[in-house]
């Protein structure tokens, strides 16, 4: 259930699709409201936008906060915070297991302050995928998997027999068994919608962009589906998952202008690596990341997903990608529901949120380009992702390398390893 | 460098590790399917990898698996050792297992630096594996191509990267599959049907998952014997409705830091030292020393988690100069102790706690154990010189006021050692954001010092959260109403 707000600015409207009725906010509607042009603004942030119309309530979030958004497009920034509600929270076994033993201990404490136990549910829809806990144990054999899925199961007995607990205890909570995938590969393939829609609190079905906080780094893969969303700690989480809103400031937008297809030879790896390099010289940290040009119709929906990855590695909050017919027929060959995917274009269409040629370039904070045909074979290290190295030159360059990597200059500690787990 | 057993040698430079992995990759057909040729193209030439590469496939999803048997190309990946290790996280995270034991003793004896060549999306140092010191993020079919090279001193541009069975020369561009190859094989083999079919019962799980024992109900059967899963006391003692708030008063300073204070330094990361209060905690619950696991693996136990509170081993307590770690001295006898002991004697004491800091306390990723530990030890306030956006945030879910000093005024300016007591008075009448809080420190000799804080209480909602001592808390009473 999503609880919307006032709407001071009347823009709540209907959509009709496959014969069903569907309630939204209207960036049109605002716009005529006295907002001013929204057409030019980030896809991103349009995202942004919506979410503010949906859930202003005089209170945490105002039409001053509207404003302040609106008003980016002036000098392509705002300083100012903003509460965001997120539609769902995604989670892996590492981070999510403390929230679940928050949400176990709030039943308990409502059955002591005689209250009915089964009040306490996540309130936006959750899923937890255990995909943390498997280790190569056994390799390079036909039992490998069967004999590396029995270690896991043995050495997480505790955990999973507590989530399994959840699984079936809550709803609004879903949990993907240990040895089905990753996350972040789930959530593309399977769990994203592009656009949400539950009831609101008269009923009615709301439509609205499909958003969503994780609680590990590489979430902002989903961003390559047109679907806004990052890694945050445990607390953001559950708070998103309590149904209450996040802080945020309005962000600048970097633009990152593609033309051109990768030529003979090269992959998306090579193209996602050159990608971090520049972005990573650009300085986007804290920043939206915004990706346009006649290279998008080049890029199927998995390269998209590929780019949008490793905006931990760039430093960027995000890097998104628009909705596009690339979008609709990715969504429809994974076997999404029909009726969801003629809404998904039907809402972007009706919001400003749908890209093809002829749509003008959105403004944006400060923009780079990449002719993709100029990409060469890459690899990047040793020690960094943004570090990328032309294959060509990778053995000279490891050579050049070795006395600064042969220099002992960490005592390597188990310590160091389960660090780096637990910031993955 | 000589292997035990073995009738190769290693030397720097040379691949001991070559994984397909990651979601970055792995949710990408055309980089997978393209691996695949590369397998499949060696494999009719008679390449092998070398034998001191480990090799590993692990797919994010079941699709991959699908498509990759559909164009009969996980045969290749097999016969050159890239079976299926698993569907998930692995040498991307540091999952990547152990490497035969003598490859790592040639390499630790040789001081070799030895690399990894992975499909993931991070390799900074020590992450991929304790073996490999040089890590390099590559495309999975150049993954393959560097498992059957075996070395990084080849340039697989121009060398050639091994030797058929005729002893003939082949070069990367002699198994390289072409961009129209690759599309077309997408095109013949991934369908709309794998994805309806994988997914349609995702959440149910196989015969493992499903024999899991586990109780039934509304609340959960806590196992008091867990060391991993614990209840959580956040709601001990908690009314149906919320109290006032109240000043603190006779508080004392459990730690006094400098800047730039990580979340990394307050909250348990990593390995779990045998000789922290955390390790004595799961010594005397019979956990041996190689079973500890990491905090992170056990953040299920806040027992583990306060334990390990500001017992990063490179935190700086000014309370106890000379030393790091998680040192304070407790007040008034000043005798040095863990701060999680002195935490627990102020606690039995009825001592309120408060932190004090320098400037952008709270820095680095959000941990949620940052501001939960912070809970547990009985800390009621942080007083820094300025907060990082999140961590501030979440004190506040937590319950926690945080208060900023005033410009120019600093623990330095103010002199303090830890033997003062601190009192935040006036904030029983009501906090407003942003408002103004006197605070009186009241030093050993007696005398008394008062300033003004910012209260760091940033909007109505968070006032909120703080009145009912949290959010959790806060969200648990109007569910309850």
């Amino acid at each position: 259930m999503t609880t919307t707000g006032h709407d001071s600015l009347q823009t709540r409207r209907s959509l009709e699709v496959g014969g069903r009725t569907y309630e939204y906010y209207s960036i049109r509607a605002a716009e005529e409201a006295g907002l001013g042009d929204m057409s030019r603004l980030p896809f991103s942030l349009k995202v942004l936008l919506e979410n503010l119309l949906r859930h202003e309530d005089g209170r945490s979030v105002t039409t001053d906060d509207i404003n302040a958004l609106a008003g980016w497009l002036k000098a392509k920034k705002a300083d100012r915070e903003i509460t965001y509600r997120p539609a769902r929270v995604l989670m892996q076994d590492f981070t999510g297991v403390p929230a679940v033993v928050d949400l176990a201990a709030m039943r308990d404490a409502m059955v002591k302050l005689g209250g009915d136990p089964n009040k306490i549910n996540p309130l936006a829809q959750c899923d937890l995928v255990i995909d943390h806990s498997v280790m190569v144990d056994k390799f390079g054999s036909a039992s490998a998997f069967r004999e590396n899925v029995e270690l896991e199961m043995e050495r997480n007995e505790e955990r999973y027999a507590f989530l399994r607990w959840g699984q079936k205890a809550f709803n609004n909570f879903r949990v993907v068994p240990p040895g089905t995938g990753i996350c972040h590969q789930v959530n593309l393939e399977y769990l994203a919608q592009t656009v949400w829609t539950t009831k609101d609190q008269n009923g009615k079905d709301i439509a609205y962009p499909d958003t969503l906080v994780g609680t590990d780094s590489h979430t902002t893969m989903i961003n390559g589906l047109a679907v806004l969303g990052w890694g945050v700690g445990g607390i953001e989480a559950e708070a998103v998952m309590l149904g209450q809103p996040i802080s945020m400031l309005i962000p600048e937008v970097v633009g990152f202008r593609l033309d051109g297809k990768l030529k003979e030879g090269t992959t998306t790896t090579d193209l996602v690596l050159t990608v971090t390099q520049m972005l990573r010289e650009h300085g986007v940290v804290g920043k939206f990341v915004e990706f346009y040009g006649p290279g998008l119709d080049q890029l199927s929906l998995a390269d998209r997903a590929t780019i949008s990855n490793m905006a931990p590695e760039y430093g960027a909050t995000c890097g998104f990608f628009p909705i596009d017919r690339e979008t609709i027929d990715f969504l429809s060959f994974t076997a999404r529901n029909p009726e969801r995917v003629a809404l998904v274009e039907s809402y972007a269409k009706a919001q400003g949120m749908w890209r093809d040629s002829e749509t003008p370039d959105p403004e944006f904070t400060s923009t780079l380009s990449l002719d993709v045909s100029t990409v060469e074979p890459s690899l990047a290290g040793p020690k960094r992702p943004q570090d990328r190295v032309l294959l060509s030159k990778a053995s000279s360059e490891f050579v050049s390398a070795l006395p600064s990597l042969a220099v002992e200059t960490t005592n390597w500690t188990n310590e160091c390893r389960l660090k780096a787990l637990i910031i993955a | 460098m000589p292997v035990k057993g073995a009738d190769y040698s290693l030397g720097n430079g040379d691949v001991i590790i070559a994984a397909i992995t990651s979601c970055t990759n792995t949710s990408n057909p055309s980089v997978m399917l393209a691996a695949g040729l590369v397998a499949r193209n060696a494999r009719a030439r008679g390449l092998t990898v070398k034998p001191w590469v480990k090799t590993s496939l692990a797919p994010g999803s079941k699709v991959v698996t699908d498509y990759l048997v559909k164009a009969g190309l996980q045969d290749d990946l097999d016969a050159l050792g890239f079976n299926l290790v698993g569907y998930g996280c692995t040498t991307c995270i540091g999952n990547s297992g152990p490497v035969a034991e003598p490859i790592a003793n040639a390499i630790a004896e040789g001081e070799l630096v030895a690399c990894s060549v992975l499909s993931g999306n991070r390799n900074f140092e020590g992450r991929v594996s304790p073996n490999a010191k040089a890590n390099y993020l590559a495309s999975p079919p150049l993954v393959v191509a560097y498992a059957i090279a075996g070395s990084m001193n080849i340039d697989i541009t121009k060398d050639p990267i091994a030797q058929d069975a005729d002893g003939k020369d082949v070069y990367l561009k002699d198994i390289w599959p072409t961009n129209q190859e690759v599309t077309e094989t997408v095109r013949a083999t991934v369908d709309s049907q794998m994805f309806a079919t994988q997914y349609a019962n995702v959440f149910s799980g196989d015969a493992d998952w499903q024999n899991i024992k586990t109780a039934e109900g509304q609340t959960y059967a806590w196992n008091p014997a867990s060391t991993y899963v614990q209840h959580p006391p956040y709601f001990e003692g908690m009314q149906k409705e919320a109290g006032g708030f109240s000043d603190i008063k006779g508080a004392r300073i459990l730690a006094l830091l400098g800047d730039s204070v990580t979340t990394d330094h307050i909250s348990p990361a990593g390995a779990i030292k045998a000789d922290s209060p955390a390790g004595e905690y799961l010594k005397s619950h019979q956990v041996e020393v190689k079973d500890f696991n990491s905090y992170g693996s056990r953040r299920g136990n806040h027992e583990v988690m306060m334990r390990g509170t500001f017992a990063n081993i490179r935190l700086r307590n000014e309370l106890a100069p000379g030393t790091e770690g998680g040192v304070t001295r407790h007040m008034p006898d000043g005798n040095q102790v863990w701060i999680f002991d002195a935490s627990m004697k102020y606690q039995r004491e009825g001592v309120p706690l408060v932190v004090i800091a320098g400037k952008e306390y709270g820095t680095g990723s959000s941990r949620d154990w940052a501001a939960k530990g912070t809970r547990l030890l009985g800390i009621k306030a942080v007083i820094a010189e300025s907060f990082e956006r999140i961590h501030r945030s979440n004190l506040v879910g937590m319950g926690i006021l945080p208060l900023q000093f005033p410009e120019g005024v600093t623990r330095k300016t103010l002199k303090l050692d830890g033997s003062e007591k601190v009192s935040i008075t006036s904030i029983a009448n009501g906090i407003s954001p942003r408002m103004t809080i006197p605070c009186s420190i009241t030093r050993q000799d007696g005398s008394i010092e008062n300033i003004s804080l910012l209260c760091r209480i940033d909007t109505e909602d968070e006032v909120e959260y703080y009145r009912h001592e949290g959010i959790l808390q806060y969200v648990l009473r109007n569910l309850s109403a």
